[in-house]
Formats: C-alpha cells, structure tokens, sequence
C-alpha cells in the first residue's frame, strides 16, 4: 500500500477539512473562524509560512521525502515506517502542524502493526509523539517499553528523560541523561545534559554543555537547535548583544526557523530594536503559531502602543484557547499567563491546577503560582512559586513573579531579594514586567 | 500564491468567511486551524532533536591489506561520514575535533587491542570573521592562506608499553570543492601523505567512497526480484578517509609478523563523556564513550539484529560472545532462511560453524569446518591458546603475499589475499557475503542462483597504485541533472542516516515477513 497519509499535496488543508468534519471542532468553530481571520490580516509584513521557500518545514524535509519513497517501496518494512514517523515527529515540531503530528502517529502505527513486539524505534517515536502533544505520561509509558526493549538505545533514553523531566521527575530524568550520555555523548545527548543543568541553575555548566552540544552538531537542524539555546541562555542572562549574534549566527545556517527568529526577536526587543523584534516575532508566528510566540508578539505590541496590534495576537491565543476547551485538551504554561493577566484570574487557577495534573513542571507551577497571585490567593501562590524555583534555577520572571507574591503576603524584604535577583539575572526580561519589577523595587527601597 | 492584501481592520469580521475560502489567507489560516487540542499547548517545555545522527563518529568502512608495492607493510584505511556530496557550492566535510578516531589491532586473539592508532583533529581557523568561506581564492598548496579552513591532526599509537606521538601537527586534504578553487586536486592531497618515524606513511583527508554495493540488494530480496540490481549506490560520493602505511612487525605479536602474521582488525569512534548527576562517581562519566565500532563489512546487515546495534556499537571484541543474541545470529542467521523462502535456495544448516569462523574466530582447520588455515590467531605460533575467544574482528594473514591481479571475490575464487582475509579496496564484499552466508566458504563453491550479486563488481572509479590508493574525490554534484547519474536521488547526507538505520532494520522485517506469510498462507 503506498503512504495513505500523502496522496494528497496539500496537507495542511486536507488535515484542516478533516478536523473541520469532527464534531469536538464544530462548537469552537466560529473561534476558528474568527481565528483565521485574525491571523490572515495580522502579518502584514511578513511573508506567509507557503510563501517563504523552505519555510514551511525548516528541518528534515529531505529525510522524510527520502523516507516515503522507502516506505514506498517497502511497505512491509517497520523500520521504514518508524523512521518516517520519526522524521514526522521532528518536523512536526518546529512547525507545531497538527497535520504532520498525525502523519507522524499514522507510520508509527504501521510500523507497530507491522512488528508489534520489541519494535523500540516505533516505540521511541510514539514517546517523542505523545511528548510533543503534552501527554507525558503517556510518553513515558511508551519510552519504558523503548528503553526495556533496547536498554542501548540513546534516543530510547532521550524521550525517558523529556517525559520525566516534564512530569517533575527530575533525579530520575538527569539518571536517564546520564544513561544516554553515558551511551552516546552526541549533539542530542548533549542538549539534554546542558538542560539538566540548566534547571539546577548552574548556567556556566549549561552553556558549556551547549556549545560542546553544537561543536558536535551533524546537521543544520542541530546547530540551529544548540544556538537558539545559546541565545537563550545568552538573553536570559542579561546579554542581549550576544544573544544576537547567535540567533543569527543560527538563522545562517536554517533560514526561517521560527525559534530561532523568536530568540533574535527578543534579543532585539531587549536592545530596543522594536521594528525589528516586531517583524522578528511575526516572521516567527507565521512560519509556527506557538503560543509563546503570540504572546510574546502581543506583549511588545502592546507596549509600543499598538493596542490594535496586540488584541490581533491575543484573538488567536484566545481562539486557540477555544479550540483546546472543545477538545478537553488540558492547558498549558503559557495559556495560563495569558489568561491571568489578559483573561479572567479565576478560570487561569482553574487552567493551572488542570495543567499541573497532566504536567508537574516547574514552569507550570510558575503559571499556577501566578494564577493565584492575580486571583487574591497569594498564600497558596507563594507555595507553587517556591516550587517553581525548588531546583535553584535561574529564572528573571520566575523570581519576579515570586517578588510580587511575596510583595502582596507583606514580605517586603523576601520581595526585595526576589526582584533584585529577577533584575540582576536579566534587567530586560520582559518589556513590561522588567520596568514594573525596577519600579516596585524603587518604591521597596525608597521605603527603606 | 498570493500573499494576504492588507485590509483595514474595521473590514475584518465581514471577511471572515471570504477570508475562509481566500487563497492567501487559507494557507496562513489553516496553520491556526489545524492546531489541534494539545498542540496548541505544544510550547514551553524543551525536547532537543533524536534522530539527526552523528555522520562524523559514524564509521563506514574498514580496510587491511599487504601493499601491493611495500609487501612488507600493511595498509589500514577508515571511513567516515558517508554520503558526502560533492557540490560546486560551499559543501565541506571535516573530522570531529571533540572525537577520537581509533583504528586497533589484536595480535593475541583475546579481542582487546595490543596496538591502537588514534587520531585527534584541530580544526584551524585564519580568518574567524569570515569563516563561512572554505577558501578565498585559489588553493594551491596546503598551507596556501586562502585555504581559510584548515584541519591538522596527531596520530598516536598506544601499546603495552604506553602511548608515544608517530605524527604531530599533519595535515588533512581538504574538501574537493572543485576546479576553480582546487586547480590541482592531486597536488594538494599528495601533500598529505606524510611519512611516519619507522618506515610508515599516513594519510587523512576526503576521498571518493571506494565501498561499492546496490544497497536495494538488500530492500529487492523481500520482492524477489533482483531485475532492478546494478546501481552503485554510493557511487558519485565522497567521505572523510584515515589510512596508515605500518610495516607489519609493527603490528605483528612480539613484532614477529613470520612466527605470528595473524592480526585482527576494527575501528572505533569515541566521544567524550559528560557529567549530569550528582553521584561521587563523576570520573566514570566523563572518559572517552566508544559510539561506533566497525570490524567486518555488513555485520549489522548480515548477522547482528537490529535491536544489538546499538549494544554492538558500544562492546569491546573481547564482550561480543557475552552478548548470546549475537552470537546465536551468527549460528544461525536470518538471511539465508530469507533466500530460500524467496529464491528457493537451500539454506545451510544451522549451527553455521563456518560463519562463525568468517566473524568471529578466523579461518583455520581446527576452528571449524572451513577446510584451510588462513587467519585465525590460533595460527599465531606465540598466541596463547587459552587467552584466545570468539571476537567480531576483520582478520589479516600478513604472510599472504598481494596478489598481482586481484580477484573481487577473494577467498572464495581462490584469491587468499583478499576478504575475508583482510578487506582490499576492490573486494566485493556485498556479492562475498551473500555467498558466504549460503554456505560458499564451507562447500568451496559459488551458488549459481546468487552468482551475480548486485550486479555491481567494481567501484565507479579506478584506485591507485601507491598509498593512500584511495581515489580522488569527486567534485560533481551526485544528481547534477540528465548528464549525471541514471537512478532516482537516493540519498543526501542529511537523510543517510535515517536510510542507513532502515536498511540495517530489513533482516528483522524478514523474519517477520516469513513468519506472517507462514501464518496466512
């Protein structure tokens, strides 16, 4: 049987209709609807994702045109099948298309159906695939059975330690790092072990990691993997200029990638550069609607007095919102600041303990700690914001958050600690927050 | 495709629908409309990329065999980063400075190496600012200043008796990235052969790939038709090559290559070690990690299952016959179970002594039912007997002298001087081991039915006459259009990987394939 997933050319709009046909969908449809045409007026500027040559998929486009002709041909090889799904999961990705995810869940399927017993690279791509979709659990299940069926496997230990890491398990996902590492210190092994240290805080370690991470970087995809982080760690750390040359540095060598413009979109809006940052972050949303994105868009609009602007960006983080609720699809981080500050406190705490259940994450509990706080209930905020921080990472919003709980529970000096700490990690890590946080620290000062 | 026509923002909700069905915006649209509940959450949590590989720890091939014109040494060659595709534009390919790259030898038959050669690579950079250029203008010689990339390279060789520096500071040819840049190509890698301390040569840099083989060999066996055989796969690429020049009492046992010719033969890559927990044994996570081991030509393809792949990449020789899978497929193999299924050939019975003789022991009359004494260490007169196990190594008799007309099935048409005693750039290996499995070492005679092969006996180049021997690399684009090559774009460096782990995973689809075919039918 030849690839059922790709007779037709244009998979974006046939994945589209296909949804448009499911019933969850129809509820949220004038949501969709209002989406669409928010997007299609917002980025005025910027080419569209079908418009820009390789924009579409940045990464492994090659590899999987590759691939479905060997599935092709062999269409009873599982290997074959679990490699293109794989593949599909990668570019998935960077592109956040649904439409790919479940080309992506279509050939590892086969590839199970195939082999369904010690089948580990199918299993491992089920793991990647159901990680990239935010059911963890389910990840970790699937990269159990991969690590049990090949104990050798790196990879197998890669999707282990996402899964656990995103789950909260974090001495049990830096033991699978190591395995991994310990396995094959490669360009992926590496990222990993740089994250590891980077949630404990120790960012020289993190950096090191990183850059011995694109030092050992095989492809395009890679590099530009290792220097979007590098420019991150960079940014985070109160060093936008570098920050700069990295994402560029990056968008050398894979044109388009929209993490990449994201990471130079900030570091210009850290710099003051606001024409840039904006043309950055829409050039990002339109190659991958992420939410992070969108918000991050909507923010800098909002502050260079583009109100207009910015309710464009918060329309689809809303209509995405929408979309989610009709599925029962649980939230995550970043649609639960959003609907705190831009939404309504109570329903954000509601979101928050919804996504703290599927996903005990330090960052989601920065999000829920931040629900709180804009809900009144800073006495159960400050809890999750401690958390949020437990493993000594070095976070500008997390500490500034946890400041303006502490500030609102009368803790005028834990408050103090946490804003300095915020401005002195990153002065510019956010372009509304970082001036509230100088203002708030200013009054807490001149108080004294 | 048309881009979105920029509208005022009060028209906005009266276009709703036409903006539905609009060209522009449907593409854009869509990329909204199609994320589906828990995509749209998909950010904020970090998942580096799995599946891009490591082309510059993935090992390809190994080679040993007496010179042909220096009957007294041994030449070893090793390849790295496959499928390098040769291109007017800005391609080149470089060793990895954070690896080491091992080529090792066992004279004792104990599977752990009594010489290792390592190479450690320096990337030197002229002009950083710039240093997306390769070269500036024409490059005449190696040290020419508009080469702005250079790589140089310490060989090493550690023995019992400690590690001691044969080359410091030599240089690597560069990438071939053509005429206009390389005017003189063989000049240039000419200058890279160097001599070492003792009678040796050595030589890194790019060359054209000698490993010549229709890969679909292994994807046609499961249709049963061979009608489409003949394309060298790999032809038209290059890859990354180290070769060494020893004289063999350098590598023989007690330096004795008459009492003890038998040496046994792999590569490795290693990459360093890193520490992510806390534990107090950090030294045991920061050595060097073996990520790639070679020895024998298509052992993954031919006896290890894919599942011990990646266990093999990791073992020492001296572990292999600790890991019983392994060894149980080496007895008793998949592939010519597959060929009888589809070609009706009988296959041999199972336990494959003989097999086991080519992989893990070497030839010789008391290892096993192979009638001959060729290249076992037991045929080592100082080898101990007791210390001697069953390991994956390429095994060379360096008392065979080279052969003045190679044949490309070596042992099997009589030509002892080739694989598998050793591995010659123009052994057929592919059309070798299909024999080899269906019994031909054992029985002493080709089955008709697999005669051909792959219908592909030759590399699409010429070797040469005198070390390195390897041929230049191609400067031609592989799919450079009507002119170039007959066959579909098969690979580029950036999906080899992905094709790579498919090919290795068709002997397991094989069995499942009998297995399903038995259930049906």
């Amino acid at each position: 049987m030849p690839a059922a997933t790709d007779r037709v050319p244009a998979p974006p709009a046939r994945a589209g209709r296909r949804r448009l046909r499911s019933t969850a969908v129809t509820i949220a449809l004038g949501g969709t609807l209002f989406t669409v045409g928010a997007l299609g007026l917002a980025p005025q500027q910027a080419p569209t994702p079908t418009a820009a040559p390789g924009q579409d998929a940045p990464r492994g486009k090659d590899a999987t045109e590759a691939l479905r002709t060997h599935v092709r041909e062999l269409p009873a090889d599982p290997g074959g099948w679990s490699s293109l799904g794989m593949a599909y999961v990668q570019q998935a990705r960077s592109t956040a298309d649904a439409a790919t995810y479940d080309r992506a869940q279509a050939a590892l399927r086969k590839s199970l159906a195939l082999q369904p017993a010690g089948n580990f690279a199918a299993e491992t791509g089920m793991g990647a695939l159901e990680s990239a979709r935010h059911d963890f659990a389910g990840a970790l299940t699937w990269a159990q059975r991969a690590t049990t069926d090949n104990p050798y496997s790196a990879p197998a230990q890669g999707v282990l330690a996402d899964a656990l890491t995103q789950l909260g398990r974090y001495e049990d996902s830096y033991a699978a790092v190591q395995r991994m590492t310990d396995l094959r210190p490669d360009s992926s092994a590496l990222a990993r072990a740089s994250y590891s240290w980077e949630l404990r805080g120790d960012t020289a370690r993190a950096r090191d990691l990183m850059n011995k991470s694109l030092q050992a970087a095989g492809t395009p995809a890679d590099k530009a993997f290792a220097l979007t982080h590098l420019a991150t760690l960079a940014l985070e750390t109160g060093d936008p200029r570098t920050a700069l040359e990295l994402a560029g540095a990056g968008l050398a060598v894979l044109p388009g990638d929209a993490a990449l413009l994201e990471a130079r979109a900030r570091a210009h809006t850290a710099l003051g550069h606001s024409g840039q940052a904006v043309t950055d972050f829409t050039a990002a949303v339109a190659a991958a609607p992420l939410p992070q994105y969108l918000l991050g868009l909507g923010d800098l609009q909002r502050l260079l007095g583009h109100r207009e602007a910015a309710e464009e960006q918060y329309d689809v983080l809303r209509a995405q919102e929408t979309l989610r609720k009709a599925s029962g699809g649980a939230p995550d981080a970043d649609a639960v600041l959003f609907e705190a500050d831009h939404g309504n406190p109570e329903t954000a705490v509601e979101m928050g303990r919804a996504a703290l259940r599927r996903r005990p994450f330090i960052a989601v509990h920065d999000a829920y700690a931040w629900a709180l706080h804009r809900a009144g209930r800073d006495t159960e905020a400050i809890e999750q914001a401690d958390l949020a921080l437990a493993l000594g990472t070095v976070s500008a919003p997390f500490h500034y958050h946890r400041a303006l709980i502490n500030q609102a529970l009368g803790r005028t000096g834990a408050a103090r600690t946490d804003l300095r700490r915020a401005l002195d990690t990153d002065p510019h890590f956010h372009p509304v927050d970082a001036p509230r946080a100088r203002t708030a620290l200013s009054r807490i000062e001149a108080a004294r | 495709m048309t881009s979105p026509t920029p509208r005022p923002r009060s028209r906005r909700v009266l276009d709703h629908s036409l903006l539905v069905l609009g060209a522009g915006a449907l593409a854009t649209g869509l990329g909204v409309l199609t994320l589906a509940p828990g995509i749209s959450a998909a950010s904020s949590h970090r998942e580096a990329p799995l599946i891009a590989g490591d082309p510059r720890a993935d090992n390809t091939d190994v080679y040993a065999f007496t010179s042909p014109d220096r009957s007294d040494t041994v030449t070893l060659a090793a390849n790295w980063i496959p499928f390098e595709e040769p291109n007017g534009g800005p391609n080149f390919y470089q060793f990895a400075d954070d690896a080491r790259y091992n080529i090792k030898i066992d004279n004792t038959g104990d599977g752990n190496a009594d010489v290792t050669y390592t190479w450690r690579f320096r990337t030197l950079t002229r002009d950083a600012g710039g240093q997306f250029l390769y070269n500036t203008g024409p490059v005449t010689s190696l040290n020419d200043p508009d080469l702005n990339i250079r790589q140089v390279y310490d060989l090493t060789v550690t023995t019992s008796r400690g590690t001691s520096t044969v080359l410091r500071g030599a240089p690597v040819a560069p990438s071939n990235v053509g005429k206009a840049s390389m005017p003189n190509y063989a000049t240039l890698r000419a200058q890279a052969v160097r001599n070492a301390p003792g009678g040796g040569k050595a030589f890194a840099g790019q060359a054209e790939d000698p490993f010549f083989a229709d890969l679909r060999v292994f994807d046609l066996l499961y249709g049963g038709n061979l009608g489409e055989r003949g394309q060298d796969t790999l032809a038209g690429y290059n890859v990354n090559s180290v070769a060494l020049q020893i004289p063999k009492k350098d590598l023989a046992l007690r330096g004795n290559a008459t009492r003890n010719p038998v040496v046994g033969i792999w590569s490795t890559t290693e990459r360093r070690g890193v520490q992510v927990t806390d534990s107090r044994t950090a030294s045991a996570h920061t050595g060097w990690k073996q990520v790639s081991r070679l020895g024998n030509p298509l052992v993954n393809e031919v006896v290890v299952p894919l599942k011990y792949k990646d266990a093999f990449n990791t073992l020492n020789p001296s572990q292999d016959r600790t890991v019983q899978p392994v060894v149980d497929k080496v007895l008793d193999p998949i592939l010519p179970k597959l060929i009888q299924k589809v070609y009706g050939v009988p296959a041999p019975k199972a336990p494959r002594k003989d097999l086991a003789e080519i992989y893990l022991t070497g030839i010789c009359k008391a290892c096993g039912p192979v009638k001959a004494d060729l290249n076992a260490h037991r045929l080592n007169k100082d080898a101990s007997l007791k210390k001697i196990v069953p390991a994956e190594e390429l095994r060379l008799n360096m008392a065979v002298p080279p052969t003045a007309k190679p044949n490309r099935l070596g042992v099997l048409a009589g030509d002892l001087a080739g694989f598998p005693n050793g591995r010659r750039l123009t052994d057929d290996v592919i059309d070798i081991s299909l024999q080899a499995v269906e019994g031909a070492a054992q029985t002493g005679k080709l089955v008709p039915a697999l005669a051909d092969g792959d219908k592909v006996d030759a590399n699409e180049v010429p070797f040469g006459t005198r070390f390195p021997y390897l041929a230049l690399p191609h400067t031609k684009s592989v799919n450079s259009g009507p002119s170039g090559r007959a066959g579909k774009p098969a690979m580029t460096p950036s999906n080899a990987a992905a094709i790579g782990t498919a090919g290795v995973a068709l002997l397991g689809v094989g069995g499942l394939r009998l297995r399903r075919r038995r259930a049906t039918s």
